[in-house]
């Protein structure tokens, strides 16, 4: 299968059930500080999956893979608590129906990322504004500005990450802010 | 930092540079990066994936309407008004309009300008924008301190706007708004059918007023989009074919593979000669560069190199098999 037509299906199918997955994964598993990157890894299983047959059942195929990718890093760590396993022996009874708060309409959705831009620090939503709503290049922002075109990039890459969690991360409903930013500062105050 | 944090760094860094256009070199040396590991995929995917939909942030940033409600707008660009209520209406409407005075501190400037069939004339706006027009064209520009109005009545036109974001840049055609994000694009208006292609940058095209709430749609460098009544839909488009439908601007119709009553059609819209393609040879298909204005010529070749019948009758070429 061409990389084109499994990066559509991954962005339509797969990326938006990202709020349930990562309720899924934080439901399961021991550690929820890692569960960032247990996602990550579970859409990178997803992907490698995909390559030879587009699963009919996306949901279904999206907790399958995030149960054997939980389990092999279980066995993979020498000490297993008990009740661990027989937690995952019953991670097939898991909720199917698509959850209500993912059905965001798009005017909501829009909504959503305005407040996400209004939460970016204000260098940072500067720039955003400039490039999203004005549509400069970042050349332009930078002499508008009067930095380095690395400054701007830097601030790009800064946006990008932050409005990525909060376009999928908004999705999940047991956690008012989902997001490793938000993640990392909760374990700092703990 | 953990592994995955620093991947995604790397894949916000390369989605920043692709955006801004990556030459040959970095492109390769890109898809190499992704090519290295699904896990770079896929976290570059979930960026691009977010960032897109930031797209739609431009929306949030709507101009106010340039008059009191999209009806006067229309009203404000028929060339004649045809009947006594509707010309009642526009006295209203008037009076609305300078209601509103306030609101731009004075009359605006209003300019109209006009090609022929066959024509084809080039501006500069006070702004400093370009704008050529194509055959059988008719716009009006308004240029106020705080927006800068063209209401595309008939024809078509491409505009390189001069980007100012304090003064936006809005092109009124039918009932749609089109308003510029710093960009390249041509408009089209036949009759009810509106087609806007985008030929470098962004625009929003949406329906002004209270009767239509829909989100704007966003179009980017390579993209149509095609407005009819209700319906919008964006396409995208390679750069050859945005190039090749633009090639007016050289005075030049280029095709490729299109219908020899398609291509009629075309040519039609540059000469008061017609020419109409009876039978099957309305679905033959050809290729190449013709000039616009050189309908007989046209009419000429292709007779001669699909051995197909022409009979000029006053303005009418009749091609058939």
């Amino acid at each position: 299968m061409d990389h084109d037509k499994l990066d559509l299906w991954f962005m339509r199918e797969i990326l938006p059930l990202e709020g349930d997955l990562v309720r899924y994964l934080r439901h399961k598993w021991p550690d929820s500080n890692e569960v960032p990157d247990l996602m990550q890894e579970t859409y990178a299983r997803i992907y490698e999956a995909a390559r030879s047959e587009l699963p009919l059942q996306a949901r279904a195929f999206v907790f399958a893979i995030a149960r054997n990718l939980m389990i092999d890093k279980l066995r993979r760590i020498s000490v297993v608590s008990i009740e661990t396993v027989a937690d995952f022996d019953d991670m097939h009874v898991i909720d199917n129906e698509p959850d209500p708060e993912r059905q965001v309409t798009a005017r909501q959705e829009l909504r959503l990322l305005q407040l996400a831009l209004d939460e970016l620090p204000h260098r940072c939503r500067q720039i955003v504004v400039m490039k999203k709503v004005e549509g400069y290049s970042q050349r332009e922002i930078a002499a508008k500005m009067g930095v380095t075109e690395v400054v701007v990039e830097h601030q790009v890459v800064k946006a990008m990450r932050l409005l990525t969690q909060a376009v999928y991360g908004l999705r999940n409903s047991t956690m008012t802010k989902a997001g490793r930013v938000q993640l990392r500062k909760r374990r700092k105050d703990q | 930092m953990s592994r995955i944090d620093s991947i995604e760094e790397k894949a916000a860094r390369w989605l920043a540079r692709e955006e801004e256009g990556l030459g040959p070199a970095m492109r390769a040396q890109f898809d190499a990066w992704l090519a290295e590991a699904d896990l770079h995929r896929v976290v570059y995917l979930r960026l691009k994936s977010a960032w897109r939909q930031a797209d739609r942030l431009a929306a949030l940033k709507r101009p106010e309407p340039p008059f009191a409600t999209s009806r006067s707008v229309r009203a404000w660009a028929l060339p004649r008004l045809p009947s006594a209520p509707m010309r009642a209406l526009a006295a209203v409407l008037v009076v609305a309009c300078l209601g509103v005075g306030g609101y731009f501190g004075f009359l605006p400037q209003h300019d109209g300008y006009m090609t022929a069939i066959g024509q084809r004339q080039m501006l500069r706006l006070s702004d400093g924008t370009q704008v050529e027009l194509n055959t059988d064209t008719l716009l009006r520009t308004k240029m106020t301190a705080n927006r800068r109005t063209v209401i595309l009545v008939r024809g078509e036109a491409f505009f390189d706007v001069v980007h100012d974001a304090k003064r936006p840049f809005v092109v009124l055609v039918g009932d749609r708004r089109i308003v510029d994000v710093g960009t390249k694009f041509s408009v089209r208006r036949d009759s009810d059918h509106i087609r806007v292609l985008v030929s470098e940058g962004r625009v929003t095209v949406d329906i002004p007023g209270e009767k239509h709430p829909g989100l704007p749609v966003v179009a980017k460098a390579n993209e149509v989009v095609i407005a009819k009544t209700d319906e919008t839909l964006v396409v995208p488009k390679n750069q050859q074919t945005v190039v090749d439908d633009l090639s007016w601007r050289r005075g030049v119709l280029v095709f490729n593979q299109q219908t020899l009553a398609d291509a009629a059609a075309q040519f039609n819209r540059y000469s008061t000669k017609q020419i109409v393609v009876k039978g099957d040879a309305r679905n033959l298909r050809i290729g190449g560069s013709f000039r616009a204005n050189n309908i007989e010529g046209f009419a000429q070749l292709v007779s001669e190199g699909f051995e197909l019948k022409v009979e000029e009758n006053g303005d009418t070429i009749i091609i058939s098999n």
